[in-house]
């Protein structure tokens, strides 16, 4: 074989080697990807289309009555009550899964969980929490997670759906930054839905709705990444009113 | 016995940290309060039997009258086994304008021991224009304690030049916890002048927010529907009641200060025979 032979080989075996390794970390990072697609959709089953989030009580009062309410009280919603509660809680459950920390999980979910004093509100964010970990089990397992949904079958925790979004993210190695901006984006996506059927909206004015909440979206998951659990909190006082009132609103189709 | 005593910082800047830190237990059948630690401008200035029974009203004196750039106050109470009491103050607590950007600090602790009552009424707390607060309020219930207890914060001077959410920063939290663990916590936290800004949506348009805990471990069937009634012809309000195993929760907004101490005067007429066996009174800031 001559120098040049030699050379022309290792050549083609390196960049061989190159390609077969860039192409697993492009398979990795697109079953990442699919996966985070997969659990943030709507069709997967957590009951979650059915969470107005306390809004339905603002939708038969008239309080929010079209797309310009809407999407002012929504952007609210996103900015003072779900990206610093359930957003700061995604991300920290993440990274706890991530780095393997489960025994952190039930000390998260309880705070998480107080934060939320509407009984109903408190409810059907356990009810999605649950159905989503029951589901994911069906479907992928759970790795590292079966302390947790032990704990959540005999009631000792509640498993709050952003705790458990964020675990399941951070058990299949997702960054909190993308699984944040997953489950605001999911979140938002199913009120809008909500927000669809009872206004109701057009499709297309529902759409816009959640194009216009992007810019929101990657703000508040930017800014979450520096908060702690110590941080959760929630300012939006109305809607807490709007989600107790909901308890004893009469023709409701909303779980909360 | 749950009290413990707790002291001033020795690093503390006399007149700048306030602390007060007093006990309530029982002797010859009814309660009294005793103070085990006070710095001013706390004053200790004892308590009231305003129901003629064995129940102490204590109201918390602050003589400074209100907090400016990094003022503290530091308030912890114990309610021993038994025992019953009331907890007051003799007016708003005022948070002052902070040019220098410092935060000022108000903490209320209590524990409730076993079987003891806690009522806990404070006035509300006055953010002004420019200033910062930090605000935790935690009590510590056994599951056999029993609490009624309220805080409301509002948007500033709201009749003095509409200065209305113009204060500057506010983090304020009302933590309950049973047994040592989280059972409830509200927190509100604004940390630019444009989220401070934000509340006049956040709260509908109200200018005076208030929450009421109230826990007891045979809280009645129908609490929620009798405090719904109460609660429900205050106009200019909006009140949410709900309720989670033996504890309570309502959340008021109001547009004057008057409205939202009607509320929570209703609840609490609502919810004092189940807590405290006696029907509600005007308290006397005497």
């Amino acid at each position: 074989m001559t120098m040049t032979t030699a050379i022309t080989t290792t050549i083609i075996t390196a960049t061989a080697m190159n390609i077969s390794r860039s192409s697993n970390f492009a398979a990795q990072d697109q079953e990442k990807q699919l996966f985070l697609l997969q659990v943030a959709n709507s069709s997967f089953p957590t009951g979650g289309f059915q969470h107005s989030y306390g809004f339905e009580t603002w939708f038969q009062s008239g309080a929010v009555h079209d797309a310009g309410t809407f999407r002012t009280a929504c952007r609210d919603w996103l900015r003072y009550s779900l990206a610093r509660s359930e957003g700061i809680a995604v991300a920290r459950a993440c990274d706890m899964a991530r780095f393997e920390d489960f025994d952190s999980l039930p000390a998260l979910d309880r705070k998480l969980g107080a934060l939320k004093l509407s009984r109903e509100a408190r409810e059907a964010s356990s009810m999605t929490g649950q159905a989503l970990l029951s589901s994911y089990g069906d479907i992928f397992g759970r790795p590292g997670l079966e302390g947790f949904a032990r704990q959540a079958e005999d009631g000792t925790v509640a498993a709050h759906h952003a705790v458990v979004f964020g675990a399941i993210c951070g058990a299949h190695d997702i960054g909190a930054p993308e699984a944040v901006l997953a489950f605001l984006q999911a979140a938002v996506t199913s009120l809008a839905g909500v927000a669809c059927r009872l206004i109701p909206l057009g499709q297309v004015e529902t759409q816009r709705t959640i194009t216009d909440a992007w810019p929101f979206i990657q703000a508040f998951s930017r800014e979450v990444m520096e908060l702690g659990i110590d941080d959760m909190n929630t300012a939006m006082l109305s809607l807490d009113v709007a989600a107790m009132q909901h308890e004893t609103l009469r023709g409701r189709l909303c779980i909360c | 016995m749950i009290h413990t005593n707790i002291y001033p910082d020795p690093d503390w800047i006399v007149g700048k940290q306030a602390l007060m830190n007093v006990r309530a237990h029982v002797v010859g059948g009814r309660t009294i309060v005793q103070p085990s630690a006070w710095r001013i401008p706390f004053q200790w200035q004892g308590y009231h039997y305003q129901d003629h029974d064995d129940q102490p009203f204590m109201l918390m004196v602050n003589s400074g009258g209100g907090f400016v750039e990094g003022d503290g106050s530091y308030f912890y109470g114990s309610v021993e086994e038994g025992a019953r009491a009331l907890f007051t103050t003799t007016a708003s607590g005022k948070f002052y304008k902070c040019l220098n950007g410092m935060t000022s600090t108000e903490v209320v602790e209590f524990n409730v021991a076993p079987g003891a009552t806690l009522e806990y009424l404070p006035d509300e707390a006055i953010p002004y224009a420019a200033s910062r607060s930090r605000r935790r309020i935690l009590v510590n219930l056994h599951d056999t304690s029993r609490m009624f207890g309220s805080d409301m914060v509002s948007a500033g001077r709201v009749h003095y030049g509409r200065e209305i959410f113009k204060f500057h920063a506010m983090d304020s939290s009302f933590e309950i916890r049973v047994g040592g663990e989280t059972l409830a916590v509200d927190r509100m936290r604004l940390d630019t002048p444009e989220e401070v800004a934000d509340l006049e949506r956040l709260w509908s348009g109200a200018r005076h927010a208030a929450l009421v805990f109230a826990y007891a471990p045979d809280l009645p069937a129908d609490a929620e529907e009798l405090t719904r009634l109460h609660c429900a012809d205050v106009e200019d309000t909006q009140v949410g009641v709900t309720r989670i195993g033996n504890l309570m929760s309502i959340r008021i907004l109001a547009y004057e200060t008057w409205q939202a101490h009607e509320a929570i005067f209703k609840a609490w007429t609502a919810l004092r025979p189940a807590i405290a066996g006696k029907a509600a009174r005007p308290i006397l800031k005497c």
